[in-house]
């Protein structure tokens, strides 16, 4: 009878150790959103990354509008009840590097940034300035004025190689391009958003752009076309924004994050998640895309792009196109090709030439 | 000289939000209530405006909505801070995270729908005045309202028996309340009048500047009229001067970077505090030498009854 005892006991030991070993089955996912989750862009697309994590059985719990400031104390109360955290601003960066290295159990993940450790932080992001450089290029073909509009959320380096990427792509098919920048300091304002795209306007710019979290420029345009006839368009950022303005929408850079999310919270459940790799992913991976075009965009636009676009996907375009191919800065100083890699472009601080904006 | 005009004119424009906002403050610290809860109920008047504008595209029915409602979310303030007598300061500031999470709640399946924004109407012989008339008078509706509520304000707190008794409300409820007058009236009064104006300032949002819905559409714009009701005396024309220059500022932030000059955003985002502080300090300096009170003597006071002072 003892010998029973002891082989079930030894039994369910055994089968409770390799279910350990073997990871989860149900990941507890964290997360810092920096707007509201439902601002129409940026911190939208990551919800509903996190969100579609929910279909595989995973617990997900995020905190929206989450202060930059606060990060340190806000991941580390998420580490304390999850497994693995994310962090989706660029700001958030330093205060996640001190809760990694308070609560050394738990999977810290940064977007967007460049620091890390060696046991169980890292980074990732989505290499968004292949599609800006593809909506430049429709940019470039549909403006008359050759002037683009830039609503700028802050100078990062992120934001930067994104306003080059669109520029070089729209000097591609149109040398005469000048883009204009305005800063608005702030990741989401709209009051401020809203004047800085009529700003913009007045300051003869057909193409408006954003690189903040709310679609301001996409209605900005397609009020100004409706109310005093102008001939503007608009593009769109991170999410689709064309049910926002539908007769002036050209097209946008978007995100898609569950994969990238599925991906690593698979690697937690299975025990193969590792540091230092820092994730960089684009158009190819489908973790950047371009967004619905407009109903109005001219056919021979579209396929220009879609050439562009397909020629990328085949491998003809390295990842770090166009960078790759040499830029000049503003000042005049050339930057030769293939001197361009991850880390130039993560310390991107120049405008290429043809920006015009305070840097 | 045609930036320069349209640096004025974004200023109006960026102004109007604050100028209710501050009128709102005016009116209900004059009768000595405070009211940090403007943050609040302008996003609840931007999101009952948005909402009712989306319902039945009517300007006017969203603008009185807004109005109502915010009124009507004041006398919360008012059942805490004069009928319970708690602290005017903690009700205030639960005030604002009252409407910032009302306004998300019931806001969070709106975004993404617009609104058709209000049209300018110049007022016809004065928009062709050099430089005042694009800048004063080639606004929407609502700017011009805002300067009959200018008019209007001033004209109650300082030519009306009403407006004594607000203003005294303020000074010295104990006297008022020997001369019969119900304190708790009369502030109750301002406090929604005022919470009207508030919510007027945050339906511009959805009705004029950002004509869709989007959490915290105020961009934090409340805060900055809870400073500039100090920064203006409470009083309501200087409101006005102080409501322009703060837009001023809002607008020069973004304009400057056109013009190729490189001043700190973060500066000019303080500003507006700095300058509150500069004025507050100078004036009050100048006043004590001279004996004067501005600031309404009762403000914040909780009033009761038969007590003495």
């Amino acid at each position: 009878m003892k010998k029973i005892i002891a082989l079930v006991v030894g039994a369910i030991i055994l089968i409770a150790a390799s279910i350990s070993l073997s990871g989860k089955e149900n990941v507890k996912v964290g997360y810092l959103l920096v707007g509201p989750k439902n601002d129409g862009g940026w911190s939208m697309r990551h919800e509903q990354g996190f969100q579609s994590l929910t279909k595989y059985g995973h617990k997900v719990s995020g905190i929206e509008m989450a202060p930059e400031a606060e990060a340190a104390k806000l991941l580390g109360k998420l580490a304390r009840k999850n497994d693995i955290v994310f962090a989706t601003s660029f700001g958030y960066m330093d205060g996640m590097v001190k809760a990694a290295k308070k609560h050394p159990d738990t999977i810290f993940m940064h977007a967007t940034g460049y620091k890390g450790n060696d046991t169980n932080m890292d980074n990732y992001g989505c290499m968004s300035y292949q599609a800006r450089y593809l909506t430049g290029i429709a940019a470039g073909l549909m403006t008359k004025t050759n002037k683009i509009g830039v609503v700028g959320s802050h100078p990062i380096p992120e934001i930067v190689r994104n306003i080059n990427a669109l520029t070089i792509g729209a000097q591609s098919v149109n040398p005469n391009i000048e883009v204009n920048v305005i800063w608005i300091n702030s990741w989401f304002d709209p009051p401020k958003d809203m004047d800085a795209a009529k700003a913009l306007l007045d300051g003869g710019n057909d193409i408006l752009y954003t690189t903040t979290d709310s679609p301001s420029v996409v209605v900005v345009a397609q009020k100004a076309w409706k109310r005093d006839g102008k001939e503007v368009w608009s593009m769109g950022n991170d999410a689709p924004m064309g049910l926002n303005g539908p007769d002036r929408y050209i097209t946008g850079m978007m995100f898609h994050w569950s994969g990238v999310y599925k991906q690593l919270v698979d690697e937690v459940a299975a025990g193969t998640w590792k540091p230092n790799r820092r994730m960089n992913l684009g158009l190819k991976q489908n973790c950047v895309a371009l967004s619905p075009w407009g109903i109005n965009v001219p056919g021979k636009v579209v396929n220009t792009v879609e050439t562009v676009k397909t020629t990328w996907l085949d491998d003809e375009l390295d990842d770090f196109y166009p960078f790759s191919a040499g830029v000049t800065k503003r000042d005049g100083t050339k930057v030769p090709a293939d001197t361009i890699k991850r880390r130039e472009l993560d310390t991107m601080n120049y405008f290429v030439q043809g920006v015009v904006g305070a840097l | 000289m045609e930036f320069f005009i349209q640096i004025l004119i974004a200023a109006v424009v960026m102004g109007t939000p604050l100028l209710f906002a501050t009128l709102g403050g005016v009116i209900s610290e004059r009768a000595g209530v405070i009211n940090l809860g403007m943050e609040g109920l302008m996003l609840v008047g931007a999101l009952v405006a948005f909402v009712v504008m989306l319902n039945t595209e009517n300007y006017f029915y969203a603008v009185a909505a807004a109005a109502l409602a915010s009124g009507l979310v004041s006398i919360i303030h008012g059942v805490v801070c004069l009928m319970l007598r708690a602290s005017q300061i903690a009700s205030g500031l639960a005030l604002t995270f009252f409407g910032t999470g009302l306004s998300g709640l019931f806001g969070d399946k709106l975004t993404g729908e617009t609104v058709e924004p209000l049209s300018r109407i110049p007022i016809p012989g004065l928009h062709a005045i050099p430089v005042l008339g694009p800048v004063l008078f080639n606004h929407d509706v609502l700017v011009y309202f805002s300067y009959i509520c200018v008019g209007l304000s001033w004209w109650l707190l300082y030519k009306t028996r009403l407006g004594l008794n607000i203003r005294s409300m303020g000074e010295a409820p104990e006297v008022c309340d020997s001369l019969g007058l119900s304190v708790m009236g009369y502030r109750f009064f301002a406090l929604i009048v005022g919470g009207m104006l508030v919510g007027i300032g945050g339906a511009y949002f959805p009705l004029a500047l950002t004509p869709f819905w989007v959490d915290g559409i105020t961009g934090g714009r409340g805060w900055i009229a809870v400073a500039l009701v100090i920064f203006a005396f409470w009083d309501p024309v200087k409101a006005l001067g102080g409501a322009y220059l703060f837009g001023l500022a809002l607008a020069l932030e973004l304009r400057l970077q056109v013009l190729g000059i490189e001043m700190s955003p973060y500066f000019l985002k303080m500003l507006p505090f700095v300058l509150t502080i500069l004025v507050l300090t100078l004036v009050t300096i100048r006043n004590n030498r001279r004996g004067i009170q501005v600031m309404p003597a009762a403000l914040g006071k909780v009033f009761f009854r038969g007590e003495k002072h």
